[in-house]
């Protein structure tokens, strides 16, 4: 992409008192938000061995292994992978949780363990399987905690806190004990307490684990509507297909610790799996027997026919099917995410 | 500022806590109390058959061990809740992990996260019960004495703070390490009884490399006895430098954390 | 049976996995016996006595090398009833096909014996560099010692489950547990000899059950109690055990009917 530059040479005062004017350069270029290069992490386990007394064994288990990554102001990416690939450990790194083994990150221009004061304020950080708010106490002593904590202003904090119970219609629940919650209601205050000090970058881990389907499209709808509004980096790690299809436009997929995939999700369905599926419901041996005709690799399961499509073949097979059958028994669909996902990590 | 609004908070919320549930903190307010009462009547088992205990008559040696009470009930209230949390859970459960994106320093913000209000109904008894002893001892307390013995315990309570520390850092290597929570609880057995009663290397071992002994017996020396500008400067140097221990000791864990699975 | 003889060995597994913070612990608990000879010698030195209730500086140390030992039998940081109640993980055990409160015996077993295992190379430091305070018993007392000790263990664990299942009525209890043990550890004779008490207090003390943790075996280890003195004793232990056992299952059958398995 070729970079526009406008430069505006502004008038350089220099009286007293006044800050000069400073050159300003427009690029239509972004700095990236979050930027990774070869980030490696191993956790040492040591044990000892009765047959090697004076010696401690060391075993090394490699979590993540020269991770790449660029993450652009706005964006709101999905980590993918099963579990203990790697993914929460790489979302600690980039939080400052945990260091490297090897490796740089740069997270709004600060490195992140080194827990910069400036760079905490401007992150927030959701377990799903974890909470941060005092158990045995209403959600709002904890949100005044942190308030304090974020050293967020007054008018701020009210505003944001209202919007929340707004947003996640929590009026009733934030006076309510942490310990009395449902799971959902407890993600709802984790979520509201997340965004309290309007952070610039949020790290989401799991955040719709173990909840019911109704809540968990709830929490995702305001994940959508937060970062529209606000324009705030979002890094959502799951193996929930529901979330990455609904959220992130773009996903990265780690296996091993290895980035396997960084790009649209879209394309990535459409990459492994480019065909459609046609289902056709067949409620009579004499549909079977004209279903059996159509020259085209095709199965039945369970009843119903289908056919597996390449994209360039769907338009003459779908002209077949619907005049061989009434068009309510016909259904045409994309494949299913989440056995296109299970196919990549089995090759 | 920032940090004492936040300790405000936290102690309320401990507060609020701790009122709804009457039956926890009754217990443990009476635990307490019931130590002290056993001590006592151990000391006056033995103050039954001596006169003085390396030199310290039976006043001295309950003041000595209330001195002792009243700096752990002291970090009771505000950080022995938090370290021993440190100690058992956070590291273990990977709870830490919140504590470590917050714009606070960790070490302190962990220490004083469970706040246990209850050891204040504790000290309003532990504290006036000082008082009066000390006047029983039959020792003239010159107003000097008092106010240097003010000045080292307050030092003594943040030196007490800055060992419990040291002595759960190393949960960050070990990830579960409820024995080192219990190691100053040892460390107060040593520093209830006059020093005389352990040996050089003892005492040399407990007023330098760890130093306990010098909590206790420092300040209520220089209550009873003289002002000694060594043992008042000697309080401040090693509040300092165990505090610089314990906050390097403390950085370096932290890159060592690796928290734990989700 | 054997689901039993193999949650023991789970339990241990469970425990053995931290092994290296029980090792400390048992390092860190001997401060106490090191701080009581220190506090004794300066006693006996300053007394000119020899005796103190009947008690000589030897006597006091192995008192005190003894009841060290016996501590490693505390109940009350191996037990988790109560906390599994409040937490509703107790759900986990009760529907399973086996005898709860047999299951929560093992598991203290499990981190006793594991407790007993790992201090034993402290006891024989402690022991060795003590000796010469030692006082050994006779072999019939000897033996006396270890049945009394098992008794006390059965007795304490009646003695704890009542308190543990009172949780089902009474809610979260484990503070009221703690101090309760820690006022029976008191009651026991742990912190110094009921000997050295005197007038009503030390009956009281020497008619409750909680002599049994401490005083009696460690006053029948230093052969202050004869043979006829122990087989009495030993009678008594029954009686309270049966006491304690037939109320824990009053406690326990009545609140079992209460439990909603709330919790996290």
């Amino acid at each position: 992409m070729k970079e526009i530059t406008v430069v505006l040479v502004a008038e350089i005062k220099l009286e007293f008192g006044r800050k000069p004017r400073i050159f300003k350069s427009f690029s239509s270029k972004k700095m990236p938000i979050i930027e990774t290069k070869k980030i490696n992490k191993d956790f040492i386990k040591s044990e000892y061995n009765i047959r090697q007394p004076f010696k401690l064994v060391k075993s090394v288990k490699p979590a993540v292994r020269d991770l790449d990554v660029s993450i652009e102001a706005g964006e709101l990416v999905g980590f993918l992978g099963p579990n203990g690939v790697g993914k929460t450990t790489f979302l600690k790194i980039i939080s400052g949780i945990i260091h490297p083994t090897s490796g740089e990150a740069k997270v709004l221009g600060f490195v992140p363990w080194e827990r910069n004061y400036k760079f905490l304020r401007k992150i927030s950080l959701v377990m799903g399987q974890k909470n941060q708010l005092w158990w045995d106490l209403p959600a709002i002593d904890s949100f005044k905690l942190l308030k304090e904590v974020y050293d967020i202003p007054k008018k701020t904090y009210e505003r944001n806190l209202e919007t929340m119970m707004g947003v996640l219609d929590m009026h009733n629940l934030v006076r309510g004990r942490l310990r009395n919650m449902s799971l959902g209601e407890r993600m709802k205050c984790e979520l509201t307490a997340c965004f309290l000090h309007d952070p610039k970058v949020i790290f989401l881990d799991e955040p719709t684990i173990g909840l019911d389907v109704t809540t968990a499209q709830s929490i995702r709808k305001f994940i959508q509507t937060i970062n529209r509004e606000k324009k705030c980096t979002i890094v959502l790690t799951s193996h929930y297909m529901g979330d990455i299809e609904a959220l992130c436009k773009r996903v990265i997929m780690i296996n091993n610790g290895e980035k396997i995939y960084d790009g649209d999700f879209t394309a990535l369905i459409n990459k492994y799996a480019p065909e459609r599926i046609i289902k056709v419901t067949l409620s009579s041996p004499e549909e079977k027997k004209i279903f059996s005709k159509i020259k085209y690799k095709k199965e039945m399961i369970e009843g119903q026919g289908v056919i597996r499509a390449k994209k360039e073949d769907i338009g003459q097979l779908a002209e077949q099917v619907f005049d061989k059958f009434d068009p309510d028994k016909i259904s045409i669909t994309e494949p299913d995410a989440e056995e296109v996902i299970a196919k990549i990590y089995r090759q | 500022m920032r940090y004492w609004k936040i300790i405000k908070i936290i102690i309320r919320n401990s507060y609020t806590r701790d009122k709804k549930i009457p039956g926890v903190v009754t217990a443990n307010v009476f635990s307490s109390l019931f130590e002290v009462i056993i001590t006592l009547t151990m000391f006056s088992a033995i103050f039954n058959n001596v006169e003085s205990l390396s030199g310290w008559n039976y006043y001295q040696v309950v003041f000595l061990y209330l001195m002792m009470k009243n700096i752990v009930l002291l970090n009771g209230v505000v950080v022995r809740g938090g370290l021993n949390d440190m100690a058992k859970e956070y590291v273990r459960m990977g709870d830490y992990d919140f504590y470590l994106v917050k714009p606070v320093n960790s070490m302190l913000f962990v220490s004083v996260s469970k706040p246990r209000f209850y050891n204040i109904v504790v000290l309003m008894f532990t504290i006036p019960f000082s008082i009066w002893i000390a006047m029983k001892t039959g020792i003239d307390l010159g107003a000097l004495n008092i106010l240097a013995f003010i000045f080292m315990a307050f030092f003594s309570a943040i030196l007490y703070y800055f060992l419990s520390v040291i002595t759960i850092v190393p949960t960050f290597w070990l990830v579960r390490l409820f024995s080192l929570s219990d190691l100053m609880n040892r460390a107060t057995q040593i520093m209830r009884y006059p020093a005389g009663i352990y040996s050089m290397l003892v005492k040399v071992i407990f007023f330098t490399a760890f130093p306990v002994l010098a909590i206790t017996y420092l300040p209520s020396w220089t209550l009873f006895y003289s002002i000694k500008a060594e043992y008042l400067v000697y309080m401040v140097v090693i509040t300092f430098v165990f505090g610089w221990i314990a906050t390097k000791l403390w950085n370096i864990g932290e890159r060592n954390y690796g928290s734990a699975s989700s | 049976m054997i689901k039993y003889l193999v949650y023991f060995k789970v339990s241990l597994q469970d425990v053995y996995a931290y092994r290296a913070d029980f090792f400390l612990f048992m390092a860190i608990n001997t401060v106490f016996f090191y701080v009581a000879i220190a506090l004794w010698s300066a006693v006996y030195q300053s007394t000119g006595d020899s005796e103190i209730s009947s008690y000589t500086l030897s006597n006091i140390i192995t008192y005190y090398l003894i009841t060290g030992l016996l501590f490693r039998l505390d109940l009350s940081s191996s037990m988790f009833l109560s906390a599994d109640i409040w937490g509703g993980y107790f759900t986990n055990d009760y529907i399973k096909p086996w005898n709860i409160v047999l299951v929560h015996f093992i598991i203290v077993l499990a981190d006793l014996f594991f407790g007993m295992i790992t201090f034993l190379p402290f006891f024989v430091i402690m022991a060795f560099t003590s000796f010469q305070h030692i006082s050994l018993p006779t072999f019939p007392n000897f033996i006396f010692f270890i049945a009394v000790v098992i008794l006390s263990l059965i007795m304490n664990y009646c003695f704890n489950l009542i308190l543990h299942a009172l949780t089902f009525h009474y809610g979260d209890q484990r503070s009221q547990i703690a101090l309760a043990n820690y006022i029976a550890t008191f009651l026991a004779g742990a912190v110094f000899p009921i000997s050295f008490l005197s007038g009503w207090v030390r009956d009281l003390l020497l008619a409750l059950p909680f002599k049994f943790l401490f005083f009696t075996p460690t006053e029948i280890f230093l052969n202050k109690v004869s043979v006829a003195e122990s087989q009495v004793y030993i009678a008594e232990i029954a009686i309270w055990i049966m006491i304690f056992f037939g109320i824990s299952q009053l406690v326990y059958r009545t609140g079992i009917k209460k439990y909603s398995g709330t919790g996290r």
